[in-house]
């Protein structure tokens, strides 16, 4: 007898038939494949058990009349969302329409502290953070969506990508009045996410979010996102330390703040159901 | 009336079992989502009978309560509903139906479970025994009983890829996850039923 865990190529050939699809024909097989079902008991039962087919349920005319009224009550016509990239296009006309006046109001001290090498670089940076998440808000508002990439891990990229850039673009320097001076950005930042959080929000509310806490965090983190690069553009302080801790803490608290109202948002519909 | 032949296909077939190519009517299902949304309510007639036994079957095989299915059912209606603007005719119809579907479970499951943390359970009878779908119940149960114990994350996967047919990629779309991930959780589950097949030959 085989051991339970040990697998064959031939049960992985298996599995990748079942991948293919349950309930595919036997005539559909290739010869390896059907050889091998006749030969190995446990891949030909867990073959027959995925191609057997469940009895329907009893169809209830009761409860679908019920369900066609409750939407035919409010049935009107809608127009369908555009695509996935057109979506996150809305995100990042967003993300701009919010940013550029920010910082054209702020000031750019930022920029000339910076040289061009340094400018480019994290600028290149924090664009593709833009994309990124604008792309992962705009699979989360469309139920269905092919992902490439997960939620967690569009977080983790952005969080992994400033933190590599602003590590390898920046000198080290000790740190002068770290705490009075740094406070000020943080407080700066967070006073810019705020608003342009509203602002992504209702782009997002335009389609289907369906998970909240995610949505939460991706949202805390494109708003961040954007108080980080405002700041990068005004603040005169680019060192490691000063952009890490204070600029990078925009970002985490932001991050922080959209699961949590997330998480309430997801109570909230819950025990409204 | 594509529409109408796809959903006789699936009745038809339906009194024995549901193994019918549901890829056939499927693709029948964007041309009526499209006029769903441009507010035609015979296409809201058709879709609803056409859909709901599948999505009935779903929410079943999580719950031993017909009542519990039927109500989540509804609210997914009514989350389809809220949500058919976000449905583009060019992509796949059943992801989108069990993303959302997907989600109404998930909170009916955590609303159900807080429920019942405050409450004594009155009697242990599921209601499904009594329903007149119960030939449909004992299948189902084998269903559940089969995938029980596997983690929840697989057992959703391999529901998907039985009950309502969809490919690997669209069970990655509905379940908002990637290709990658969906592979890795069903092979993980091939596994494990396989196991229990051969343990349960030898027992």
């Amino acid at each position: 007898m085989k051991a339970l865990t040990k697998l064959t190529p031939s049960c992985r050939a298996v599995d990748r038939e079942l991948d293919r699809g349950f309930g595919t024909s036997r005539s559909n097989l290739s010869e390896q494949v059907r050889r091998h079902l006749e030969q190995c008991e446990r891949c030909g039962m867990l073959y027959e058990w995925a191609s057997r087919g469940i009895p329907s349920s009893a169809s209830s005319p009761e409860l679908y009349g019920k369900i066609q009224s409750a939407i035919q009550a409010s049935l009107q016509r809608v127009s369908p969302r555009p695509s996935a990239r057109a979506i996150a296009f809305e995100f990042g006309a967003a993300f701009l329409l919010c940013s550029i006046p920010a910082a054209a109001m702020m000031g750019l001290g930022g920029v000339e502290k910076m040289n061009v090498f340094q400018l480019i670089a994290i600028t290149v940076v924090l664009a593709l953070g833009v994309a990124l998440l604008a792309l992962s808000l705009a699979w989360q508002v469309t139920p269905g969506s092919l992902r490439r990439i997960s939620v967690r891990g569009a977080v983790s990229i952005l969080v992994a990508g400033f933190i590599v850039g602003v590590v390898f673009l920046f000198p080290w320097h000790t740190p002068e009045a770290f705490l009075a001076r740094g406070w000020p950005c943080l407080r700066l930042g967070l006073l810019m996410a705020l608003p342009s959080g509203l602002l992504f929000w209702l782009v997002a509310r335009r389609g289907a979010p369906l998970e909240m806490k995610a949505l939460g965090g991706t949202l805390g983190a494109i708003s961040g996102l954007l108080g980080v690069s405002v700041l990068q553009l005004h603040c005169d302080r680019q060192e490691t330390e000063h952009l890490l801790f204070w600029h990078g803490g925009v970002l985490l608290v932001s991050i922080a703040a959209g699961v949590l109202l997330g998480s309430a948002a997801s109570h909230l519909r819950r025990r409204g159901m | 009336m594509i529409g109408k032949r796809a959903l006789q296909m699936t009745e038809n077939s339906g009194s024995t079992t549901i193994q019918a190519d549901p890829r056939v009517w499927e693709r029948a299902l964007p041309g009526l989502m499209l006029r769903y949304q441009e507010g035609d309510a015979d296409a809201v007639e058709e879709l609803v009978r056409s859909i709901s036994p599948f999505l009935l079957r779903f929410f079943a095989t999580w719950d031993d309560s017909r009542g519990e299915a039927e109500d989540l059912l509804q609210e997914c209606w009514m989350r389809i509903h809220r949500s058919r603007h976000t449905y583009r005719p060019a992509e796949p119809l059943l992801p989108w139906i069990f993303a959302v579907a997907r989600h109404t479970r998930l909170d009916g499951y955590r609303r159900r479970r807080r429920r019942q943390s405050k409450e004594i359970p009155i009697s242990d009878v599921p209601e499904m025994s009594a329903s007149p779908g119960r030939a449909a119940a004992i299948e189902i149960s084998d269903l559940r009983r089969m995938l029980e114990g596997l983690p929840e994350n697989q057992r959703e996967v391999i529901l998907m890829l039985k009950v309502s047919g969809m490919s690997l990629e669209e069970v990655a779309r509905a379940t908002s996850s990637t290709v990658g991930a969906i592979k890795q959780r069903a092979h993980r589950a091939y596994r494990e039923l396989r196991a229990r097949f051969e343990k349960g030959r030898h027992s």
